[in-house]
Parts: C-alpha cells; structure tokens; sequence
C-alpha cells in the first residue's frame, strides 16, 4: 500500500478533500476549489465517467457535496469541529457524516485507497457497505469506457520491444521448446521438485505439469 | 543506442581575429584544426568568407534526417567531403513500429553525389533503403578508395552487393552491416573479401542472418593482420577456434554462441585471442559456460550478456571477476543483487544498459527485475557512468536523487518502467526528476518512459525547466493534460530532437508545444489524441516544416500479431521536421502530408 499522498493542488482529489471539510467557512477558497475541480472535469471528460458516480461536485454553483464524496471528511477528524456550524446547504444532507452513520449501524470500516488517473485518494475509515456501491460505479464506468474507440480518444499501447531483443527472446522461446534434452540435463530438479508436490496434498494432474514447466524455465 | 559523450569543444573561446586583414592561406591552415561541426557551423556564420573556406574544408557531414535536406544542395556547398553520415527512418523503427515501406531510400543520395564528391572515402547510412542498385552505384565510382561502409540497420539489399564490394574495394578498413536485414544468396562474398582485402581493421555483421564459413574468417584473419575487431552473425564457438588462433590483433568479438546444451567439453579448445577486451554475443550461455569466458574476465572492458541465459546468480559471480569494465550491457534478470555487485567490482563503468527480458517467462526472470535498489547501487558505486539506459519494475524519486548526486558525467540517460508490476512505490517521480536534471549538467540526451501518474505535469513542467542543454528528448507515458506539455515545452530551448509516445496529449496542444521550441528541428509523436483527419496538426504549419500524418490503419485497428503485439500501423503516427528540400516525393500511399490550403 502506497503512503498516504499530499495531492498536487490542482488534483481532483484534493479539490475533493477541501470541499468536504469546510464549504461555508472559507467562500473565496471554496469557489476557487470548485473552479479547479470543474476545470479538471473539463479536461478529463472522457475518462470520468467511472467516478462521476461518486458525484464530485461539478460546479461552483453546486454546494451541496455528495454522500460518497463527504467520506473524506472522515480523513481529517478534527476538521469536523469547524465544520459542525455548517451552512444550510450541508444540514440538508439525508444522509448525514456517514463515519458516524456507519458507526451508529455497527458497520466494519477498513482503509479504501483509489488509484485514479495517476492520483492516490486514502480514505481511512470506509464502510464496507458502500464498497459495494462503489464498485457497481466502477463497474458500470469501466464498460462505457471499452465502447468502440470514439475519435480523440487515448490508445493504450504496450511498450514496445527491441528488434534484438524480440528477435532473442523469440529464439529462446523455440530452443525452450525444441530442445527435449533440457528435462534430461535438469532431471536432479525436477525430480527433486515432483515428489514433494505428490507427497503433499494430492493435486491435479495438471498442476503438477505445470510446476515441471516453471522448473525446466528456471534452470535455463 | 546513444553515441559516444563527444569530445569536449576545443574552441572556447571564439577567434577574435576579424574578416579583412587575416590571409586566406592562414585561415585555411586554422580551419584545418577545426574539427568539431558545432565550431564548424559557428565559424561558418561568421562571414562569406569565413562561409566559403569553412565549405571548402569541410571533411565530415552528418545528416540528421535524410528528408531534411537535398543532395545537390550538400554537393555544392560542401564539394570536398571525404566522409558522410545519412540517417532515415524514425528511431522508432528499430522497435518495430515503422512499416518497411516507409521510405528513408539510399538511391537519390548515392546517385547524385557518389560520382562528384571526388574526396569521398566513408559512407554511413543508418536505418535507409538501400538496393543493391545503389550500392553499385556507389562501388562504381568511388570503389576504389572507399575506406570505410557502415550500412547500419539498412534493409532491401543481398549478399550480391557485398560480393561487390569485396571485389572492389580493396582499401576497405571499415565493413559495418549489423542489424540489417540482408537477403542471402550465399556465403562467397566473405571469402572474396579475405582473398581481396588485406587492410581491414573492423567487420560486423552482427544481428544478420548470414551464414558464412568458418575456413573464410580464418583465411581472413590470415590476410588482414590489422583486423580488430570482428561482430558477426551468430556461429557456433566451436566452429571459430581457428580464427581465434589467427587473429592475433583482435580486440572485440561479439556473435558467437553456444548452440550446443550440456556439451562443454566441446568449447574447452575455443581459446580466445591475447587481446581480446570487448565480448559480446555469447548467445545462450549459460552457468556450466561460463566458466569459459573466466580466464579473460579481468582485462574485459566490454561485456555484452543480453544474450545470455545467466540467471541473477550467475550474473553476480560473473562480474565479480570483471573490475576493468567500462561497458556492461545486460537484460534486467540481473537484478538488483546483480547490480550490488557491479557497483562494488566496476569502478571505472562508463555506460550501463540493462534491457528488458521476457514478460511470460516468470521462471528466470521473476529473480531478475532492477529497483530503485539497483540503480542507487550502481549511482553511488559507479561514478564514472556517461550512459545509463535501463528498464525497471519498480523506481522512487531518491534512486533518480542519488543519480543526480553521485554521477556527475552523466551525457545520456533514459528509464523506462515497465508496465507489469501493478504498485509502484513512489510516483509521481516529479521531484526526484528535477533533482536528475539539476545536478546531471553534462546530461544531452534524455528519455523517460513512465505510466499514467508517473510523471505530473509539474513534474513535466520540471523538465522544461531544468533541461537547458537536452537535445534530445523521449517522453512516454508522462503528464496528466496540455497545460503540462506547453509548460514543458516553453522551457525547453535547446531540445532538436523529440519522440513522445503514449501521452495523453490534444493534437493541438501538440501543435502549440512545437510552436515553443525554438531549436526543435524533429518531432515524432505515437500515442496521443489524435483525431481522424490529423487537422488540428496544421497549427504547426510554416514555412520549411514539414508535417507526414500517418493515420491509424483500420484494417489492423483490433488485430494482434502472432507475438500478441499490436500491428504496426495500429496507431496513428505524426512525424514533424524542418526541410529545406520541401515535401518528400516518395511518401507511401498510406501517409499523409499535412499543408495549409
């Protein structure tokens, strides 16, 4: 698990992260929060709609954070002091602080870490029932992604490979397979190898050839 | 990859004499010692004159790209050339990426300058066409004092032409054909050059797949004294103890194999030549081999095991015999205790590569893998290293850090993560970037290759700023939107040369990042968001730039080839350059050039 990360300002996460701990005290910041953010979903159009289910607000005008969205609030515990004097719009929340919602329902909360779009988003009290929600979000953003390539759209290449080296990767690959003798040279491994796997838990047959195989590669 | 770091300028401080007074038999003594085309360009700037002698003078010119420039303009402005160096498809082309009939053709060149250039004694043409055709054309007008041919990564010739320039060319000292893709009509032009030549100094065929003789390189070495250095197509050692026994001036081989498992009885005669200190090849040898080479280890200044089947452990024993290397050239199953130990026994290690092994061979190369671990090793251990190019599995902004700290003859340096380990410890590697490029002010070349989140657009913003003497550049993978592309490329003055590859870039923040460069000469981009039409491209346009937009072929889009890879024209391809001989004439159908109505 990667360190819990300070976020580049510009980042959405750390637009998220302002704007669920304290929207009515600081206006000034907040809008200009909101304006990065919304500048961030400007440039990321397609590739958000599989967290745009975590409803991150999307403009300055849009005040009232989502549920998904407030969990951060449970990142920065004593945030929640200031924050209890809250404007309006955050009382109309139906939900209330979720930390203590799933507290109150004697939910399990773990650690629920986010890679996206090259940022890490650490929420350290998660309840495990909204995993489940989550991943339906995800799940359902991950499909439209996978419809056909629309133009302008980001290919994801593989690195690619030296000739040289293609060519002598390709070449060994054949000698691996042409050369017969190899088992006989390496039998002392495998055979090593071979009678503890019988000996052990009785597995498949299949397993076990497999097993034979990594040997064989190794000892190339 | 990467050329040797160039010798230091010699003209510091530019001549102060002026235009009029100096005699014209004086400056053309002076310019006889200006050797160095960067002096060279300069000198040439300073007036007609000082134009005029630098032209006549001229020895040596490289073109960087073929399509930048017509022969006929070299031809008259350089008429006395004694040595040129053409180079032709993108780099990208040695991975595979660049379809074979892109173009980069030897003929034009070879036709209409061979024959004038009277004082032309050394070709060099590196990934080009070249036809059998053109090398005749070549043989037949300067055949007779051509000293040295380096077809270097070239293709669409046969052993037909070598036969040639083994008959012809008997003051040959230099035959270079590795990497290229040769068509072979058999092994006769090996023998006619050990019966013709009596002067050669290096032959390489390397990476070729000619068959040839082992009776015709001994004859060879009998022939050529001088004969240093040999690179050939892979050939069983076995098979070349009498050329070892021969050569006694040789001082590098590379190409010989261990084709036979298990047989080591077999190589105990192989005795290599007093000395030899620059090994490479050694194809599939592996730990009951090895012991072959130990007797040779301690005077060995190059060691190439990318061919190897070494394991990490063997590896370590291996180099600990070898403490004088100054090249070392690995895959990355030598891991980071393989590099522990090159960083304790290789002191005066000036260029490092270590390369990428297999990904579905988890048996040998899952031990192997290089880390941070490896490279802060090799940084705090080897603080000669001119050159490090590596592939890693893992990287932390301290190991770039150390890197930056400890070596500070750094000319080129280019990493790439690779892309099957799903947690990195440390991305973004912004600041430990900024701290490579800070302190690595030798540093010319550059190239990292990351994934997405390796590399924020601060951190690309970073390399803008802190790379002032980078000329060439390759980015891939690096940079979250246009903003940090255009910060990249306003700081970015002295870079001629960029390949991006994989970046999540607009097309037309492409356009406008070129439009920041000002000595931006070349530009190669794969990977981007590229639209259909390659429109927004025309941004870019003026005068001298030429666009070439090679667009996603729909044929391939979802097809892999046998090896699981993409086709080549999976992706769309745009390929930008100043040109001074105006849109190229033999563009293939598929390619499309880009030009304001």
């Amino acid at each position: 698990m990667m360190g819990r990360e300070v976020e580049e300002p510009q980042g959405a996460a750390a637009a998220m992260a302002q704007a669920g701990r304290a929207p009515a005290r600081d206006k000034s910041s907040f809008a200009a929060t909101c304006s990065l953010l919304s500048q961030y979903l400007r440039d990321n159009k397609a590739g958000l709609q599989g967290l745009g289910g975590l409803a991150m607000a999307p403009a300055a005008g849009a005040l009232r954070p989502p549920t998904t969205m407030n969990l951060l609030s449970a990142l920065d515990a004593p945030a929640q002091e200031p924050a209890a004097a809250e404007g309006k719009d955050h009382d109309q929340r139906v939900d209330g602080n979720p930390r203590e919602a799933a507290a109150a329902a004697g939910d399990e909360t773990r650690q629920l870490t986010i890679f996206y779009a090259g940022k890490v988003v650490v929420f350290d009290k998660f309840p495990s029932t909204k995993v489940q929600d989550l991943l339906q979000i995800a799940n359902a953003g991950g499909d439209a992604a996978e419809a056909p390539a629309a133009p302008n759209s980001l290919p994801d290449m593989p690195i690619a490979r030296r000739n040289s080296l293609h060519r002598f990767l390709a070449k060994r690959k054949d000698r691996i397979t042409a050369k017969a003798p190899y088992q006989v040279v390496n039998n002392s491994s495998v055979g090593v190898e071979a009678p503890k796997q019988t000996a052990g838990v009785e597995k498949p047959k299949p397993w076990l050839g497999l097993g034979q195989e990594v040997t064989v590669k190794q000892e190339i | 990859m990467g050329g040797e770091v160039p010798e230091p300028r010699k003209m510091s401080l530019a001549l102060s004499f002026g235009c009029g007074g100096v005699p014209e038999e004086a400056l053309h003594l002076v310019f006889g010692y200006v050797d160095d085309p960067r002096d060279r360009e300069a000198a040439s700037l300073v007036c007609r004159r000082w134009h005029r002698i630098d032209a006549l003078s001229r020895k040596h010119v490289t073109v960087g790209f073929c399509y930048a420039a017509e022969p006929a303009r070299l031809l008259a402005r350089f008429p006395r050339l004694e040595s040129l160096a053409l180079k032709g498809k993108p780099r990208a082309s040695m991975y595979g990426l660049i379809p074979d009939d892109w173009g980069a053709y030897a003929a034009p060149w070879l036709a209409q300058l061979a024959a004038p250039l009277q004082c032309l004694k050394a070709v060099h043409l590196r990934r080009m066409t070249v036809t059998d055709e053109d090398v005749g054309v070549l043989v037949r007008a300067r055949g007779h004092m051509l000293q040295v041919l380096k077809l270097d990564k070239c293709s669409d010739f046969s052993t037909d032409a070598l036969r040639l320039v083994a008959r012809s060319c008997r003051s040959l000292r230099t035959l270079f054909l590795e990497e290229c893709a040769v068509t072979d009509k058999g092994s006769e032009w090996l023998h006619e050059l050990a019966v013709n030549n009596s002067v050669l100094v290096t032959l390489n065929f390397y990476m070729t797949d000619l068959r040839v003789e082992p009776a015709d390189l001994e004859l060879l070495a009998k022939n050529c004294k001088s004969l240093i250095s040999l690179k050939m197509s892979e050939s069983d050692l076995s098979d070349l103890i009498g050329f070892f026994q021969a050569s006694k001036s040789l001082q590098e081989f590379a190409g010989g194999a261990f084709s036979e498992v298990g047989e080591c009885t077999k190589y105990e005669k192989v005795k290599f030549p007093p000395r030899l200190c620059l090994l490479g090849g050694l194809t599939f040898m592996g730990k009951d081999e090895m012991p072959f080479i130990f007797p040779y280890s301690a005077i060995l200044k190059k060691l190439d095991l990318q061919y190897t089947l070494l394991t990490t452990e063997d590896h370590c024993q291996l180099i600990a015999k070898c403490p004088n290397l100054l090249v070392l050239e690995v895959r990355n199953v030598i891991g980071d205790r393989g590099l522990e130990v090159v960083a304790e026994t290789c002191k005066k290690l000036r260029r490092l590569r270590i390369e990428r092994g297999a990904d579905e061979d988890p048996g040998q190369e899952e031990q192997g893998g290089v880390s941070q671990l490896g490279l802060t090793a090799v940084a705090v251990g080897c603080r000669e290293l001119e050159y490090i190019a590596a592939y890693v599995s893992d990287i932390t902004n301290g190991a770039l850090e150390s890197i930056g700290t400890f070596c500070k003859n750094i000319y080129d340096f280019r990493l790439v993560l690779l892309d099957k380990q799903n947690q990195i410890t440390d991305l973004p590697l912004d600041n430990g970037v900024r701290a490579l490029l800070r302190n690595c002010t030798k540093l010319r070349r550059f190239a990292i290759y990351l994934r997405p989140g390796g590399l924020s657009d601060v951190g690309l913003g970073y390399i803008g700023l802190y790379s002032g003497n980078i000329q060439y550049m390759l980015l891939g993978n690096v940079g979250e939107s246009d903003s940090g592309l255009i910060q990249f490329a306003m700081g970015c003055t002295n870079l001629r040369k960029l390949e991006l590859r994989s970046c999540c870039f607009s097309e037309r923040a492409l356009a406008v990042a070129v439009l920041q460069m000002p000595s931006l000469r070349y530009i190669w981009v794969q990977g981007y968001r590229a639209s259909q039409t390659g429109q927004d491209l025309l941004l870019m346009a003026r005068p001298y730039w030429n666009i070439e937009f090679a667009p996603p072929s729909p044929e391939t889009a979802n097809r892999m080839m046998a090896d699981g890879q993409p086709c080549v024209d999976t992706y769309a391809q745009v390929l930008a350059y100043y040109s001074l001989a105006g849109r190229r004439p033999d563009c293939p159908q598929w390619l499309v050039t880009l030009h304001p109505a």
